[in-house]
Order: structure tokens, then C-alpha cells, then sequence
């Protein structure tokens, strides 16, 4: 069963560390390596709808579900960056991406108190999905590993962040203006997710 | 960036059938109180947003012009007359008119230099007529202001029908 479990291991972090064909690239010009790894969901507008609408989703339904969902999305966004490593097509996750943006943050402005499973298949397909666009160009081994690593962090940050300053608000004013409020802006991430969607699948 | 939000932004304020719309929504929703005060802003740009994306998409759609002038037209009335319909019906009139809305601004968002800092300003700015609209909504607590929202919704419609009519 040990053994069972490192080759698994080995078979993991060598999805995770071996380059693959250029494909992403820096959000920013001059910032590299781990850093440019850490912008790079909120340099990718697509990633950043997506992880700005699992964020609201948390937060507006924080406390239910919100540790699962959590690890939920850590470890699919590993699975994705594995995914990316061999072999996936990023150019596909864009639209994908889009089409979560405008389901999570929909459920976010309608239904927040929604079912948890719902909730979890989500977080799994915007983690995953995440980590599949985090594919960085083909590099050295260190730096495509700084990169990722820089690239999945920055994931869950926007995403706790964003969760965390949402549900802090909630529980801090307790008046109903500020849930109508958080409501309305997930509406407005929805909508823009929507025309930024049809203008990708048209592009395409 | 900075030019695709501007004109994303402008779009809807510059039309004034968009903007005494966008403004009746929020105030029929804050005179049908909760939860319509919210759930009306809430599908008016989703729904709107899928009719950008019937736009986008280049599919026909008759009578745009007609069918915003339509809107305030009718959400005027519905004000003015101090009309409260279930929930599921004032969403769905509202939906129907946000694809007019939409698709009219959905058109150009192709040839926007930025579409996205275009799709921004253009959302942002109709929440932000929404919630005009939710604000002079709330003087339904008082009966003179119930008397100013009523009148506001024919002034609402009055410039819906000069629109509509070509006086406009």
C-alpha cells in the first residue's frame, strides 16, 4: 500500500515539474518565476472571474461548507496543474472558465444558501480548470516549479481573501443592505462573465 | 483600458430611454420592497448580460429600439399606478425588457477597443442607475414621497412614449 502511495507520489510531482510546450505565458512584463506564478490568476481575467466567484459563492454561504470547499479547491487545483503538465490544451479552459464564472457567481447572487454538493462541484471544476490555465512556458525545472508553485497560491488567496473580507463583512455589519449589496456585485461579475464568455465561444 | 471602460460606462447614461429604465427597475423594486428590492437588480443585468450575448453572437433580434422604449413605457405605469404583480412576474417583465437593454449594448461590444473594460463600465453603470433608483425608491416610507415616486413613474413613461413616438 506504501509503495502504492509513493509511486503515485513520484508519478505526481514529476506531472507537476516536467516543462511542457509554451503555453502561458507572464501576466506582466519583468516579473518571472514564482511571482509571475502569483499574479497570474488576477492577470487572466477568465481565472479571475472564476476564482472572484467561487470567493463571493464562499463567502456569501460562509460558514456551510466553507473548509471542504476550501480543500476542496486546493486539491483540484493541484489535479489541474498535474493535468496541464500533461498534456491538457489551455486554450479550452478560457470559455470553461468564463461559463464557471457566470455559474458560481449566479449562484452567489440567487440561490448563496444553495446545496452544498452543488457548491463542492464548483470549487472542484474552478480549481481545476485553474490549474490547468496555470500551465507556465517551457522552462528550466526550477523555474517551471516556482512558477506553479507561485500559481497556486495565488489561487487560493484570491480566493480565501476574497471569501474571507466577504463573510467578515457579513457577520461584522448584520445589516441587510450589505448582503443585498455583496448580492448585486455578484450579479455584475456574473453579467460581465457572460458577455466575456459569448465573445470567447464566438471567437472561437 | 481606460477608453473601453469610459465607453462601457457612458453607453448606458448617454440614452436617456436606457437611463429612466434602468432607474425604474431600481424603483419598482424598492417599491415592491423585500425581496424584489433586490432581486430585481439582481436579474435585471444577468438576463441583460445574455441579451449582450445575443448580440455578440449576431442574432436577430427585432425591434430593439421599440422594445426599450417599451420598458419604460411599461415599468413607468407600473409605477405610476402603483402596481405590485407576484415576484416571478415582475422578474420575468423585467428579464424580457434587460434582453432589449443588452442586446442593444451587447451589439457593439465586439468593436469596443477593450471589451472587457467595456463590458465592466457598461454593468457598472446600470447597477449604478439601478441604485439611483433603489434610493428614491425608499421614499415610499412616507406618503408625500409614495406621491413623488408615482410621479416619477410618468415622467418615466412620458419620456418612454416620446421615444417610442419619435419626439425624442
Amino acid at each position: 500500500m506504501h509503495e502504492r502511495l509513493r509511486a503515485t507520489a513520484i508519478v505526481a510531482s514529476a506531472a507537476l515539474v516536467t516543462p511542457t510546450a509554451t503555453r502561458a505565458h507572464a501576466p506582466i512584463e519583468g516579473i518571472e518565476g514564482f511571482y509571475a506564478g502569483l499574479v497570474h490568476p488576477a492577470g487572466s481575467y477568465p481565472q479571475l472571474l472564476a476564482l472572484l466567484g467561487l470567493g463571493f459563492l464562499l463567502g456569501l454561504s460562509w460558514p456551510r461548507a466553507y473548509v471542504p470547499a476550501f480543500v476542496t479547491c486546493a486539491v483540484f487545483g493541484l489535479a489541474g496543474i498535474a493535468t496541464g503538465q500533461l498534456g491538457a490544451e489551455p486554450e479550452m479552459t478560457t470559455p470553461a472558465l468564463l461559463v464557471l464564472a457566470v455559474v458560481s457567481a449566479g449562484m452567489a447572487a440567487l440561490y448563496p444558501s444553495g446545496h452544498s454538493v452543488a457548491l463542492l462541484v464548483v470549487t472542484a471544476a474552478v480549481g481545476g480548470l485553474v490549474g490547468i490555465a496555470s500551465t507556465p512556458d517551457s522552462g528550466p525545472l526550477r523555474a517551471t516549479v516556482m512558477t506553479l508553485s507561485g500559481s497556486f497560491i495565488g489561487m487560493l488567496a484570491l480566493v480565501f481573501y476574497t471569501s474571507a473580507a466577504i463573510s467578515a463583512l457579513r457577520r461584522r455589519t448584520e445589516r441587510a443592505y450589505v448582503e443585498i449589496g455583496l448580492r448585486i456585485l455578484s450579479a455584475w461579475i456574473a453579467a460581465i462573465a457572460v458577455m466575456m464568455a459569448a465573445l470567447a465561444i464566438t471567437a472561437s | 483600458m481606460a477608453g473601453g471602460f469610459v465607453s462601457g460606462f457612458t453607453h448606458p447614461i448617454l440614452g436617456w430611454d436606457h437611463v429612466v429604465a434602468m432607474v425604474a427597475v431600481g424603483l419598482w423594486g424598492a417599491f415592491l420592497g423585500a425581496p424584489a428590492i433586490w432581486l430585481l437588480p439582481v436579474i435585471f443585468p444577468l438576463v441583460m448580460a445574455f441579451g449582450a450575448a445575443l448580440g455578440v453572437a449576431g442574432v436577430p433580434i427585432p425591434a430593439v429600439e421599440a422594445g426599450i422604449a417599451s420598458s419604460a413605457i411599461v415599468l413607468g405605469m407600473l409605477i405610476a399606478l402603483a402596481v405590485r404583480l407576484p415576484l416571478w412576474l415582475a422578474g420575468a417583465i423585467v428579464g424580457l425588457f434587460a434582453i432589449f437593454h443588452g442586446y442593444a449594448h451587447g451589439a457593439e461590444l465586439p468593436e469596443a477597443a477593450n471589451p472587457l473594460a467595456y463590458g465592466v463600465g457598461f454593468v457598472v453603470a446600470t447597477g449604478l442607475l439601478h441604485l439611483i433608483g433603489i434610493a428614491f425608491g425608499l421614499l415610499v416610507r412616507w406618503p408625500a414621497g409614495t406621491v413623488a415616486i408615482r410621479a416619477g413613474g410618468v415622467v418615466i413613461s412620458a419620456v418612454g412614449a416620446a421615444f417610442l413616438f419619435g419626439y425624442a
